[in-house]
């Protein structure tokens, strides 16, 4: 696509919360220039589009569309707050921090070996979580209807864990006596193994496992063209941290 | 010299050759039509596919899709319509033309808006799903070829590489099942439902589609094409409405109640007699509980209450033998004797139902057939409160009902807009105590049976979505509960000529 850069749309948020979107420039230097002029509280990047941002309201309407753009997916550290004990909403610290790694490590290989995407970018988002962009060239031209599938195909649907009434008791009996978590997951998973090497189908070991490290995501970050997402290696407004 | 067959298609046309030029019973209508034909013909096409149309969605309501009832039904209607049923290869020339000009004239109407976009393309795939299941298997391909969709078959040694993941990826499928039946393998973007929902095996970016799911695979392209051809027409419609001799008919198709018509009642003799009133206060719509009340009132009804309040009745559930019981209990008490009743109301009634004269099962009213035709007089109780009531009389009586004044100025508001049906959905709100509706009203049916849910707790409440980090889209992720909400122009002011085409569409 000629022009592709000039045709990206860039916005800005300003120190005082002032917010300009549709921005676009001419070249990088132009975007340099600019960037040390205004200085930005944060950078976000958007879709590339039929015309140049900058100059959309002199395209009538329904001409200006979104042509393409990277499929992105954000996982946020919040959406775990129910299983993880460590910490709560912005905080993060390295015991929850695996919950992310799995979670990365899951979409990444369906990303590869289901989608056929070659290529990602992981990054951090500054804050409490990590966003992926997904660069190849026909998936940058997917509909928000195949981008929203994408999701629903990664997602999977909570299901009440309860583990089969002959484990209850006994597990729930022994359950206090053990000194920790850990040994306690212990107790389940041997259970479970137990059963199913007796030819008893009895998963609650693997609907754990599910319910606490299966990756959730945000269906409206990834689903829209239109869709705006923190530029990777910007520095995070709130925290300082620079996105890698 | 190679002729592509598109160049056979037009040469055929103009050589006369009519089977060249719809060889298939089913088509994609990629093509508008490029004939010349009468205003009649233009006319009467139009609003036969609108009734085609409107008994898809009816069957769509009353039978699980695909079940023999179902294509029973559907496949009569065809007939009696004169449209393609079945893949007949000789004599459906006619049918055939008249199922491609039909389509293209239901798109000029249908094309205005989001919601009337929204049925016609939700009716139209319903109904190419069932044609294009009626398809044998050889004609199954030999259309996927015309409209360049062959998918491509994998062969037996990758199929039986992938064996175990088809079967387990695939539901419904064991090994045996794998193995006898053809595999496809197609780019995600042509699989979207399949991928989504997690029905077949995918890998390396392909899916991999049993011939069984070919059908969606073939609706989600006829989805995509045809929803972007109604954005286009959507675009070059101004030139379309400024001509006086389609003008009135596309806006009169658009105007029409298209929504079911209750006239399958599922709820037959689950109401008796003695909860009318009870359920007048709680599930009526204000017509109605305005009309119940003059009924208990002065023991009377005049013929166009009578009509609407009755036929309204006969929707929500009550049988013949009840609806006699019920007039006859309450005119007897006014100046009518029994005997009186027998010989003139009684007949009447059964006339409603289909027992009588031309035994046509009457359909009750819609929202708009009450509010644009037979406008009450003095003495008469019908019609639609918030469009012909005084607005005086309309707020006292809102006051008379416990509405509290805010919802009462609402009301007044929308009726002052002559947003009337909107006004009723305000009334359902206020009077249910919820904030939002979560329907479109168009039918007092519509209005009873929706109230019945939500009293019995059937429903649940819509939720809006809003992503606080997104200030860049408005989010509208709110799914609409009755996903067959009828879209009608809410254009109120009537339209005298629209009587003649009415009669269309009262019977069925």
């Amino acid at each position: 696509v000629k022009n592709y850069f000039q045709l990206r749309e860039f916005s800005f948020t300003l120190r005082d919360d002032v917010y300009l979107r549709f921005q676009s420039f001419g070249s990088p230097q132009e975007l340099e220039r600019e960037l040390q002029k205004i200085n930005p509280y944060k950078i976000d990047i958007g879709a590339v589009y039929s015309h140049r941002p900058n100059q959309h309201n002199t395209v009538h309407l329904g001409a200006f569309q979104p042509q393409e753009k990277e499929l992105v997916f954000d996982i946020d550290m919040t959406d775990y707050d129910d299983v993880r004990t460590c910490c709560s909403s912005a905080d993060i610290c390295s015991k929850c921090w695996t919950l992310m790694t799995i979670a990365v490590r899951v979409i990444d290989r369906a990303l590869v070996e289901d989608l056929g995407v070659r290529h990602r970018l992981w990054v951090y988002s500054g804050r409490r979580g990590v966003h992926c962009w997904v660069c190849d060239d026909a998936v940058r031209k997917w509909s928000p209807a195949l981008r929203a599938a994408a999701v629903e195909y990664l997602s999977l649907v909570k299901v009440a864990l309860t583990p089969p009434a002959q484990h209850r008791e006994p597990l729930q009996a022994e359950f206090p006596r053990k000194k920790d978590s850990a040994q306690r997951w212990e107790l389940l998973r041997g259970r479970a193994e137990r059963a199913r090497a007796a030819g008893r189908p009895c998963y609650p070991d693997w609907e754990v496992m599910l319910q606490f490290c299966f990756p959730r995501l945000d269906i409206n970050v990834s689903k829209g063209l239109g869709h705006l997402l923190k530029s990777p290696f910007s520095v995070h407004p709130k925290t300082g941290g620079c996105g890698v | 010299m190679e002729f592509s067959s598109r160049w056979r298609q037009k040469h055929a046309r103009l050589a006369g050759d009519r089977r060249e030029q719809y060889p298939h019973s089913l088509q994609f209508y990629l093509e508008p039509p490029t004939e010349s034909i009468s205003l009649v013909e233009f006319e009467s096409f139009a609003i036969d596919r609108l009734k085609l149309l409107k008994v898809v969605e009816n069957l769509g309501v009353s039978y699980a899709r695909g079940t023999d009832l179902y294509k029973t039904k559907l496949e009569t209607e065809l007939r009696k319509l004169k449209f393609p049923y079945r893949a007949l290869a000789e004599d459906d020339y006619e049918a055939r033309r008249k199922d491609h000009i039909s389509h293209f004239i239901l798109r000029l109407a249908y094309c205005q808006s989001e919601d009337l976009r929204r049925w016609f393309l939700q009716q139209e795939m319903d109904l190419f799903r069932y044609r294009f299941n009626e398809l044998t298997e050889y004609l199954m391909q030999k259309f996927l070829e015309h409209v360049n969709l062959s998918f491509e078959a994998i062969g037996e040694d990758l199929k039986n590489e992938l064996a175990n993941e088809l079967s387990t990826s695939t539901p419904g499928f064991n090994m045996s099942k794998v193995k006898e039946q053809m595999f496809y393998k197609v780019g995600l973007a042509d699989a979207v439902d399949l991928f989504r929902a997690r029905r077949v095996f995918i890998k390396d970016g392909f899916a991999y589609v049993p011939f069984k799911e070919i059908d969606v695979l073939v609706l989600n392209n006829y989805r995509t094409k045809l929803s972007k051809a109604l954005a286009l027409t959507a675009r070059s419609l101004p030139s379309i409405q400024s001509d006086e001799r389609l003008q009135p008919l596309l806006s009169h198709l658009s105007h029409s109640y298209v929504g079911p018509d209750y006239s399958v009642q599922k709820n037959t003799g689950k109401i008796s007699l003695e909860q009318i009133d009870a359920l007048s206060v709680k599930s009526f719509p204000l017509c109605m509980r305005q009309l119940h009340r003059a009924l208990r009132d002065s023991h009377h009804l005049r013929h166009g209450g009578r009509m609407q309040y009755g036929l309204f009745l006969k929707g929500i559930g009550l049988t013949l033998e009840q609806a006699l019981e019920f007039w006859k209990k309450e005119f007897i008490r006014g100046k009518v004797d029994a005997d009186k009743f027998d010989k003139g109301y009684a007949y009447s009634i059964r006339h409603n139902y289909g027992k009588e004269g031309k035994r046509t099962d009457y359909t009750p009213y819609s929202c708009m057939k009450i509010i644009m035709s037979n406008p009450p007089s003095q003495g008469d109780y019908h019609g639609c409160p918030f469009r012909h009531s005084d607005p005086e009389l309309l707020k006292q009586k809102l006051q008379s009902y416990r509405i509290p004044p805010s919802g009462i100025t609402q009301i007044l508001e929308l009726v002052k807009g002559m947003h009337y049906q909107l006004a009723c959905q305000k009334y359902f709100e206020l009077t249910h105590d919820v904030d939002d509706i979560g329907f479109s009203l168009n039918h007092p049916n519509q209005y009873f049976t929706e109230s019945q849910k939500l009293l019995s707790g059937g429903r649940e409440l819509k939720k809006e979505f809003n992503n606080s980090g997104n200030f860049q889209q408005k989010h509208n992720s709110q799914e609409s509960i009755n996903s067959r909400s009828t879209p009608t122009s809410s254009n109120a002011t009537a339209d005298t000529e629209l009587e003649g085409l009415e009669a269309y569409f009262t019977e069925d």
